[in-house]
């Protein structure tokens, strides 16, 4: 009698396993497939003798992975006084948590004016000669290099401040 | 009177014996059906309790919230991740910030990484108010990783009734069962024709 039932036992005990498998598989959670990037933000912030858009971020990533594509922003600035104006910049504020981590770049007119971690752009960057009544663009490059720790989630939010001085005019 | 019973007993056996393939065929289908019933018990109690031993655990769903991705009565199992491992996106269970003896599931809004902690934003799917809280970043959150629709109101008769109760009902049907099965194979083998 028990090898007539032992068939029917195996084919139903199967069946109800495979049943059960597949509920649970057809009710799995799928795991988000989002990345976790860092995020940077930065605002501009001048002086009286240089103009620049008020209005919001230059600049703003919020998915910057270790070796990713780096976030470009350009900041316009634009020379108001009566001569030419040397202008420097450097980061201010914002957490200091990507310091070591993230890298940027300025560049104006094909000339770099400061590149290398965050930490180097709290330093006041090269000045970038401004003649009067120009503008010019600062293009801004924002990167994690490949294979830095530690910067999923991580977000700083950072004042990019001008300095300018006006040149003085030599007289001939 | 012995002489009127025996055609009758003979007439009987007649039709048991011409009704036997029919009866085999359901008793037949009744077993398949009880094992497959019994291989799907297990199969869930096996979903149930193999990823204990995976830093996982099934919680009862208690709330609307997360309709219609989870629903009241749901059975979510749940697995500890460190919280940097979740993602936008993700169904976590956390610590109510506001009562930590409770538990809330709910979706991954946004998350951040400040200092030795997590900010993490959720919100139920049917909620729409967020929630803010922080964990240390060497801490433990659940991922809901499956659920098992309906099977929460078992999970929580049993808590709200004790699962003595839940334990001992099922302890006393199984030996109805069994002494049910004794009964039905003494009648079987008794109309079974000899060989």
């Amino acid at each position: 009698m028990s090898s007539a039932i032992a068939p029917i036992r195996t084919a139903g005990i199967a069946t109800g396993l495979a049943l059960a498998a597949l509920l649970v598989l057809s009710f799995q959670v799928p795991a988000s497939g989002q990345s976790l990037g860092a995020g940077v933000r930065m605002l501009a912030m001048a002086p009286g003798e240089v103009h620049v858009p008020r209005a919001g971020a230059f600049l703003s990533a919020r998915g910057l992975t270790p070796g990713g594509e780096p976030a470009r922003g350009s900041l316009p600035v634009t020379n108001v006084t009566r001569g030419a104006v040397d202008v420097r910049l450097r980061a201010r504020k914002g957490g200091r948590e990507l310091d070591r981590s993230l890298h940027v770049e300025l560049r104006a007119g094909g000339r770099r004016l400061a590149s290398g971690p965050l930490s180097r752009l709290r330093h006041w960057s090269r000045s970038l000669r401004v003649e009067r009544g120009e503008e010019r663009i600062v293009r801004v490059r924002a990167w994690i290099p490949a294979g830095t720790p530690g910067t999923a989630g991580r977000r700083v939010a950072l004042q990019l401040a001008l300095d300018a001085e006006l040149v003085k005019a030599t007289r001939r | 009177m012995t002489a009127l019973a025996t055609p009758r007993r003979g007439r009987l056996r007649l039709r048991l014996a011409s009704a036997l393939p029919a009866l085999r065929l359901v008793r037949g289908v009744v077993r398949l059906a009880a094992f497959v019933a019994t291989g799907f018990a297990v199969g869930i109690a096996l979903a149930l309790a193999v990823p204990l031993a995976f830093h996982a655990r099934p919680l009862a769903v208690l709330s609307g919230s997360m309709e219609p991705a989870l629903g009241t009565g749901d059975v979510s199992v749940v697995r500890s991740i460190a919280p940097l491992d979740a993602r936008p996106g993700d169904i976590v269970t956390f610590r109510d910030p506001n009562d930590p003896e409770r538990l809330i599931t709910h979706r991954v809004r946004g998350m951040r990484a400040q200092g030795d902690r997590v900010v993490f934003v959720t919100r139920g799917d049917a909620n729409n108010v967020s929630e803010r809280w922080r964990v240390p970043a060497t801490g433990e959150i659940g991922r809901v990783m499956y659920r098992i629709p309906e099977l929460g109101w078992a999970l929580m008769y049993a808590r709200s009734k004790g699962l003595f109760v839940v334990l001992l009902a099922g302890a006393l049907a199984l030996l109805l069962v069994l002494e049910l099965t004794a009964i039905w194979r003494k009648d079987g083998s008794n109309g079974e024709p000899a060989a």
